[in-house]
């Protein structure tokens, strides 16, 4: 297995609002393994749509994130983290959203990776993969984390 | 014995998991990587690609037979 590492962001969700970036790089193609997403704020029922989708420009985030290694022993990931609130969104591919799913405000969400089902992104600068709101009830702030190997 | 909906998928390329517990599986198209969550019934149209021997997501840029790996490769060629 590569090197693991872990980003996290947060940001109020509502239409196309992201939280969290994937930032690729031309040496590495992260391959992503497990998305965390909940809410620390006071529970309501609120639902939120919610997708992790290619895109090919990071556009302006609200704050970097250096990654942190789950070894302390491995270098510095070659792929960057960015979190929201972003000033200008990414530029989302079209047509590729590679994991889509609702999310009540009260339930914390989370997807793994079976061995072989890694998301990758390519190995391409300021390319990546985007965890964003598409439409959501309220304006709550969710947190999201990434996991993924180099 | 019972079967619930997040034993459903025999090979899964992932899991859902809320509030600490499996609530479902999924699946990953071969070609573009995306996952989706299987729901018998739902008449949701799903592909098979018999190439690479695995599923796929339905959508028509993923009926012809193009590996992720490939299209990956084309992505960092700027294809």
């Amino acid at each position: 297995m590569g090197r693991c590492y872990c980003g996290y962001g947060a940001a109020a969700v509502g239409g196309n609002k992201t939280i969290l970036t994937l930032i690729g790089a031309t040496t590495i193609r992260p391959a992503l393994y497990d998305v965390i997403v909940g809410c620390g704020a006071t529970p309501g029922d609120q639902a939120a749509v919610f997708v992790v989708q290619r895109f090919t420009a990071v556009g302006t985030e609200g704050n970097g994130f250096t990654p942190v290694a789950l070894d302390p022993g491995d270098p510095a990931s070659l792929a960057d983290c960015g979190v929201g609130t972003f000033t200008v969104e990414p530029t989302y591919t079209s047509n590729a959203i590679v994991l889509p799913f609702s999310l009540n405000q009260r339930a914390p969400w989370r997807w793994v990776a079976a061995p072989g089902g890694r998301i990758y992104a390519p190995a391409i600068a300021n390319n990546g993969l985007g965890l964003k709101s598409i439409s959501a009830s309220g304006t709550a702030v969710h947190e999201a984390g990434f996991h993924w190997e180099e | 014995m019972l079967i619930l909906p997040q034993h459903l998928v025999r090979q899964p390329a992932g899991h859902i998991l809320v509030d600490g517990q499996v609530v479902a599986d999924t699946l990953q198209c071969v070609h573009c990587g995306a996952h989706w969550v299987v729901r018998p019934g739902s008449r949701r149209r799903r592909g098979w690609c018999l190439r690479c021997g695995g599923p796929t997501c339905g959508q028509p840029e993923c009926d012809a037979c193009r590996p992720m790996e490939q299209q990956l490769e084309r992505m960092e060629r700027g294809e």
